[in-house]
C-alpha cells in the first residue's frame, strides 16, 4: 500500500482552515499558560500577614502549605475542620496528646540531625567561604579526606547531596532555588519548618491555644534566624533537608526529587517572585 | 497479633496445593509419555518428592511456631514484632556490616518503645551481584545519649564482622592497654585513641565479656550495635528475656560512660558565619572521628572468589566442548 502524498497536499490546500485552527488553538493554549501568573501561596484572610506572629509562622510556610494549610493560620483551621486530615496527622506523627505533641516539637531538631551529614555540610560551607564559591564534589571529597573523613559513608553522603542539588537545578525554579553562587550550609531548616507547622497543628488537634503556641513559634523562629541569614538560605536548607529525609526513608534520589516538587513550588510561591506578594518577599528575615 | 494473614500460612497452604497438583500432573504425563518405564520412575520419584514436601512443610511449621512464640513474648513485653521485612532501598541501620542500600531482608524484627531494635539481617543479591557474599548476622541496636566517635570492638575468638565480609582498614587498633587484649580488639579512628579508652574502660569491656561473650560491639553516631553470628534462640522466652536484660545492662554501662562525652575537635570544621548554632545542630564529634573505613575481609574475598567457581567451570566446559 502506497501513500498518495499529492492527494494529502491537495486535501490540505482545500481544507487548510482546519489544520490551521488546530495549530492555532494549541499555540494559544501554551501562550495563555505561559502568561498566567503563578497561583498565590494559600493565605487565610482571617489572620494577619504582617507582624511578629506572621513572621514566625512564615518559617513553616512550605511545610504548612504543602500540608493543605494557609501559611498565616496559627490555628491550622484546614486541619481542625477535616476529620481525615486530623486522623492522618495523628497517625503519621503519633500526636495522641499534649505531651506527645510537645515532645515531638522538642525532639524534632535532634531527630532530623545526622552527625556525619551535618559535619560534611559544615565543612563544605567553610570550604565555600575560603574559595568564594560552592566547591565541586571533588573538592568537597578532598577536603573531607584532609579532615580524616573518608570511606563508603562519606562518599555516599556527598554523592547524595550533590545529586539532589543537581536535581534542584534542573527544575523549573532551579535558578531561583539554588543559584550558582549559593551553597547550602545545613539541612536544619527542614526541622525548624516542621516544628513551626507542628506548633499550629497542636492548636488544630486541641492540645494548645493560639496564645500558648506564640512563645513556641517565637523560639523556633529565633533559632532559625540565628542559624540562617535570609529566607533564601533558610528555604534552600529546608528543601535539601526534606529531600534528604525522603532518601533516608528509602527513596532513590530521582524519586525523592519528584516527591520534593511541591516543596519547590511552595518555595516559589512563598516569594511570589513575579508579584512580590509572598510572605518571604514582604516580611523581613 | 500476626494472625493467619501475616503468618504466611495461606501462602504455605497455597504452595502445598500447587505442589500436589504438579505431582499429579507429572504422574499422568509420565504414564502417558513413557508407559514402559513409568512404574520405575514413579516408584523412585514419588517418595523423593513426598520427602521433599514433608521436609519443606516441617521447616515451615517449626519456623512459624517460633515466630508465633516470639510474637507472643514480644506482645507480653510491649514490643512490636515483625516476622519478616523484605524490601529494597536505603538500609535504615548504619553499622558497618549493613550495606547503605540495596535489597535486604530482616527476620524476627523486634522494636521497642525506647528505640531498641533486634533482628537477623541478610543482604540480598542485587542485579549487579553486589552483597551476595555477605553472610547473614543478628543484631541488637540501642541509642546512646550523645553522638560518639566510631568505635568497634571485634572479638578475636569469633568475628561476626569478618564472617559478614567486613574488615576495618586505616583505623587504629588498641592493644596492650587492657587485660582483655586476648579477647577483644578495639578499633578507633586515627587520633581518637584517648577517646576510645575514655569510653571503653575495663569495666565496659568486662560487662561485654560477662553479658555478651562472643558478640561484637560497634558505636556509631548516637547508636550502639551488638552483633551475633549465630541467631539467638529468641523464641525461647528465657533467651529473649536474657537478651533484653543484657542489652539493658550494657546500655546502662555505656550511658554512664558516654553521657558527658564531648570532642574538643568538633568545632574545627565550623564555619565562622555559623557561630551561633542551636544546641541540636552543634557538632559533638569531629569529622575525622565519625567513620572508620571498612574494607572486604579475607573471608569475604574468599567467599566472593568461590562464588565465581561454578561460572568459571561452566565457561571452561563450554569453551572446551566448542573449541577442542
Amino acid at each position: 500500500m502506497s501513500i498518495d502524498v499529492d492527494a494529502i497536499i491537495a486535501w490540505i490546500a482545500e481544507n487548510w482552515i482546519w489544520p490551521a485552527a488546530i495549530v492555532g488553538v494549541v499555540v494559544l493554549f501554551f501562550i495563555v499558560i505561559a502568561l498566567l501568573p503563578d497561583a498565590r501561596i494559600s493565605t487565610n484572610p482571617a489572620f494577619p500577614i504582617e507582624g511578629d506572629e506572621a513572621r514566625d509562622l512564615a518559617v513553616g510556610a512550605i511545610q504548612i502549605t504543602t500540608s493543605f494549610g494557609a501559611w498565616n493560620d496559627p490555628e491550622a483551621r484546614a486541619i481542625s475542620e477535616s476529620k481525615s486530615l486530623r486522623k492522618n496527622l495523628v497517625e503519621m506523627w503519633g500526636l495522641t496528646d499534649r505531651a506527645s505533641w510537645m515532645e515531638t516539637i522538642q525532639e524534632l531538631p535532634e531527630r532530623r540531625s545526622d552527625p556525619l551529614r551535618d559535619s560534611l555540610l559544615r565543612l563544605r560551607a567553610s570550604v565555600a567561604d575560603s574559595l568564594g564559591r560552592r566547591p565541586t564534589k571533588k573538592e568537597w571529597v578532598k577536603a573531607a579526606k584532609e579532615h580524616g573523613a573518608g570511606g563508603r559513608d562519606v562518599t555516599d553522603t556527598i554523592s547524595t547531596i550533590v545529586a539532589l542539588e543537581n536535581g534542584f537545578k534542573k527544575k523549573k525554579l532551579g535558578t531561583l532555588v539554588l543559584p550558582d553562587s549559593a551553597t547550602i550550609r545545613s539541612s536544619t531548616g527542614y526541622a525548624y519548618g516542621q516544628c513551626a507547622a507542628l506548633a499550629t497543628w497542636g492548636v488544630a488537634l486541641g492540645f494548645a491555644t493560639r496564645e500558648e503556641i506564640r512563645p513556641i513559634l517565637a523560639e523556633i523562629s529565633a533559632r532559625a534566624r540565628s542559624e540562617f541569614g535570609s529566607w533564601e538560605e533558610f528555604g534552600r536548607s529546608y528543601l535539601l533537608g526534606r529531600s534528604l529525609r525522603l532518601v533516608e526513608q528509602g527513596m532513590d534520589t530521582e524519586k525523592a526529587l519528584e516527591k520534593a516538587d511541591d516543596g519547590l513550588t511552595a518555595y516559589g510561591r512563598a516569594f511570589d517572585a513575579k508579584r512580590g506578594g509572598g510572605p518571604w518577599s514582604t516580611l523581613t528575615w | 497479633m500476626q494472625g493467619v494473614r501475616g503468618s504466611g500460612l495461606l501462602r504455605m497452604l497455597g504452595g502445598l496445593a500447587v505442589a500436589v497438583l504438579c505431582v499429579i500432573g507429572m504422574t499422568l504425563l509420565v504414564r502417558w509419555a513413557l508407559p514402559d518405564t513409568a512404574g520405575t520412575i514413579l516408584a523412585i520419584g514419588i517418595p523423593v518428592v513426598a520427602l521433599w514436601l514433608l521436609t519443606v512443610t516441617a521447616v515451615w511449621v517449626v519456623s512459624a511456631s517460633r515466630g508465633v512464640r516470639l510474637q507472643r513474648w514480644a506482645s507480653s513485653r510491649g514490643l512490636l514484632y515483625q516476622d519478616q521485612l523484605s524490601t529494597a532501598g536505603r538500609v535504615p541501620w548504619r553499622g558497618m556490616p549493613f550495606p547503605p542500600s540495596g535489597r535486604f531482608t530482616v527476620r524476627r524484627l523486634i522494636q521497642g518503645p525506647d528505640d531498641f531494635e533486634s533482628g537477623r539481617f541478610r543482604a540480598l543479591p542485587t542485579e549487579s551481584g553486589a552483597s551476595t557474599f555477605l553472610k547473614p548476622f543478628s543484631f541488637v541496636r540501642f541509642p546512646l545519649p550523645v553522638p560518639v566517635p566510631h568505635l568497634v570492638v571485634t572479638n578475636r575468638r569469633s568475628s561476626t564482622l569478618s564472617w559478614a565480609g567486613i574488615t576495618i582498614s586505616k583505623g587504629r587498633k588498641l592493644g596492650g592497654s587492657t587485660e582483655f587484649d586476648g579477647v577483644f580488639t578495639l578499633h578507633c579512628p586515627p587520633q581518637y585513641e584517648r577517646d576510645a579508652l575514655y569510653i571503653f574502660t575495663p569495666n565496659v569491656l568486662a560487662a561485654l565479656l560477662d553479658y555478651a561473650p562472643g558478640c561484637e560491639l560497634e558505636l556509631i553516631d548516637d547508636s550502639a550495635y551488638l552483633y551475633f553470628s549465630r541467631e539467638p534462640a529468641l523464641w525461647k522466652p528465657e533467651v529473649a528475656d536474657a537478651l533484653l536484660a543484657v542489652t539493658a545492662l550494657l546500655r546502662a554501662t555505656l550511658e554512664r560512660q558516654t553521657h558527658r562525652y564531648r570532642d574538643d575537635r568538633a568545632a574545627d570544621t565550623e564555619s565562622p558565619s555559623l557561630a551561633a548554632l542551636s544546641r541540636s545542630a552543634a557538632p559533638t564529634v569531629g569529622l575525622g572521628g565519625l567513620r572508620l573505613r571498612a574494607g572486604t575481609s579475607h573471608r569475604g574475598r574468599l567467599v566472593f572468589a568461590l562464588s565465581w567457581i561454578p561460572f568459571v567451570l561452566a565457561a571452561g566446559w563450554f569453551a572446551w566442548t566448542q573449541f577442542s
